[in-house]
């Protein structure tokens, strides 16, 4: 993330991807336009945690993300979504950055409504009438050497399907008899939280598309897409542009944005099964 | 008197060890440079440690060049260290809102760095710092004794020249006569107890760490035990190391 490239080597890296002809370009690290980066995984590694990921990725760059679970009393008076953002609390720490970083903000708000706007309308979270399920997902980001949100959304994806929550042995309909809601001793059940993927793709002139680019990569890009996926070949809002670098970044055409999203549908389902 | 057994008269502990048994003791290497990236020396190696049920990641960084010009030294290299307990290490979430570290763990950072100021050769590597960042994922009980060997193991990973192994391992004592090795965190949170570090597994004490009231007659005895254990820890940190450097060399060819 703090790499600094000479203007030489970025232009090197710039001028291997915008070649007139498409099957002459190349990645810096050899893989295909639609290849993600080689990924190790290791589902549910912390056993105080109820569900937990570490995500190691090609480059170094490590995630672990830990999922605890609470019991919450309801506030009656806050409304759906107010109650949902109290319930989803995201905690993103890279200790390369300091806690007021903008980055670092913007990908901890992405994670977070990502996953209120999935689970608005439905009662997945919801123990009684009274009590409900808080979430703490923590997210700890070792080694970065790139923009991590990619990364970040796939270990996210994996801990919240494998996260195990208490059962529910006492009645669920609370309103008209006071009694707090009693739990089962060691039994836990799993509860699928749908939670959307985000790929980020590279735009280089008007045909190149990289998914999941490089920190050189993302250097000499025009512009960078936010897109979000989520199971059975669905591309979900919101969709936004992201940009970081000053030399090279300018506008693309609207036709892009239809090919970057044949292309995360074409790959998706392939990533998620993988995970 | 704690409603806890904490050693009965099998001789058995709580998790139904022997007094003098270790926890499980295992280590990995994550290597990820396994292709050339030309542009960026990532050659960055993570070393994972599970001492029982603590769970220690450390990454090195060095030794490289510093960023800030005031912390050059000309004869030597600066060594620094950097802790961070993760928020979800306990059973209990720490609630704590700002991420600075706490008291404690800027102790450790402290005494850690000074300990390993002595064992690596400092004086290869002038005019650069080596930093040592700590990851603590998950907690039982000595904590302490976990990053010193992580750390210890993460050097030798990094192809960093040391003088010897460190080996660290906690110690605590049950009705002012039994000692017992390597504790869990039931056993830390009850029991009088010490972390103990030796240079080389041999009757060097580098470190000595001693919370809580303790019984000063019996601490021949207390460090004859962590003695013991660390010369024992040495041996398998020792073995550890080579297989992982060898399965490493297998993967390289």
């Amino acid at each position: 993330m703090n790499t600094l490239f000479s203007t030489t080597e970025k232009s090197y890296f710039r001028e291997s991807l915008t070649k007139e002809k498409i099957s002459e370009c190349l990645r810096s690290d050899g893989r295909d336009f639609k290849q993600l980066r080689t990924l190790e995984s290791y589902p549910s590694f912390l056993n105080n945690c109820n569900g937990s990921t570490r995500l190691v990725s090609q480059d170094g760059t490590e995630t672990i993300v830990s999922c605890k679970v609470q019991l919450m009393e309801n506030d009656s008076k806050l409304n759906e979504l107010e109650l949902l953002n109290r319930l989803i609390n995201i905690d993103l720490s890279i200790p390369d950055l300091d806690n007021s970083n903008k980055l670092l903000n913007q990908m901890e708000d992405s994670i977070k409504n990502n996953i209120v706007s999935q689970l608005q309308g439905t009662d997945k979270l919801k123990v009684t009438q009274k009590y409900s399920f808080q979430l703490f997902i923590d997210i700890l980001v070792i080694n970065c050497n790139s923009y991590p949100l990619g990364l970040i959304s796939l270990a996210v994806y994996s801990t919240l399907n494998s996260t195990l929550f208490p059962v529910l042995i006492s009645q669920d309909d609370d309103l008209l008899v006071e009694q707090v809601p009693q739990f089962h001793d060691y039994d836990l059940k799993l509860i699928k939280i749908p939670c959307p993927i985000t790929f980020v793709v590279a735009i280089f002139g008007d045909d190149l598309l990289l998914v999941d680019p490089s920190e050189e990569e993302l250097q000499t890009a025009d512009n960078c897409l936010l897109i979000n996926y989520i199971e059975d070949k669905k591309v979900i809002g919101p969709i936004r542009t992201i940009q970081f670098n000053d030399e090279y970044t300018k506008g693309f055409n609207p036709l892009v944005l239809s090919k970057a999203f044949e292309l995360v549908e074409s790959i998706g389902d392939e990533v998620l099964s993988a995970l | 008197m704690s409603r806890f057994e904490f050693y009965n008269n099998d001789g058995l502990r709580i998790d139904g060890r022997r007094s003098n048994e270790l926890k499980n003791f295992e280590s990995s290497i994550t290597t990820t440079s396994n292709f050339a990236n030309f542009s960026r020396n990532t050659s960055t190696n993570t070393t994972y440690l599970q001492m029982g049920q603590n769970k220690v990641l450390v990454t090195i960084n060095g030794p490289k060049e510093p960023t800030n010009r005031t912390k050059i030294d000309s004869n030597k290299a600066t060594l620094s260290t950097n802790i961070n307990i993760s928020k979800f290490s306990k059973v209990n979430r720490n609630t704590n809102k700002s991420n600075l570290p706490d008291k404690q763990t800027l102790e450790w950072e402290y005494e850690i760095t000074q300990l390993f100021s002595t064992i690596v050769v400092l004086e290869t590597y002038p005019k650069s710092t080596i930093s040592i960042n700590v990851t603590v994922l998950q907690q039982d009980g000595g904590v302490l004794s976990a990053i010193i060997n992580c750390i210890t193991i993460a050097l030798i990973n990094n192809s960093i020249q040391i003088y010897d192994i460190i080996t660290a391992v906690s110690i605590g004592i049950v009705d002012q006569k039994h000692f017992l090795l390597d504790l869990n965190h039931l056993e830390e949170q009850f029991l009088s107890s010490g972390t103990i570090a030796t240079v080389g597994g041999g009757d060097q004490v580098s470190l000595l760490r001693i919370r809580d009231k303790f019984p000063l007659d019996l601490i021949e005895e207390f460090m004859q035990v962590g003695l013991q254990g660390c010369s024992v820890l040495k041996e398998i940190i020792t073995k550890q190391v080579k297989d992982m450097n060898l399965n490493k060399l297998v993967e390289i060819q």
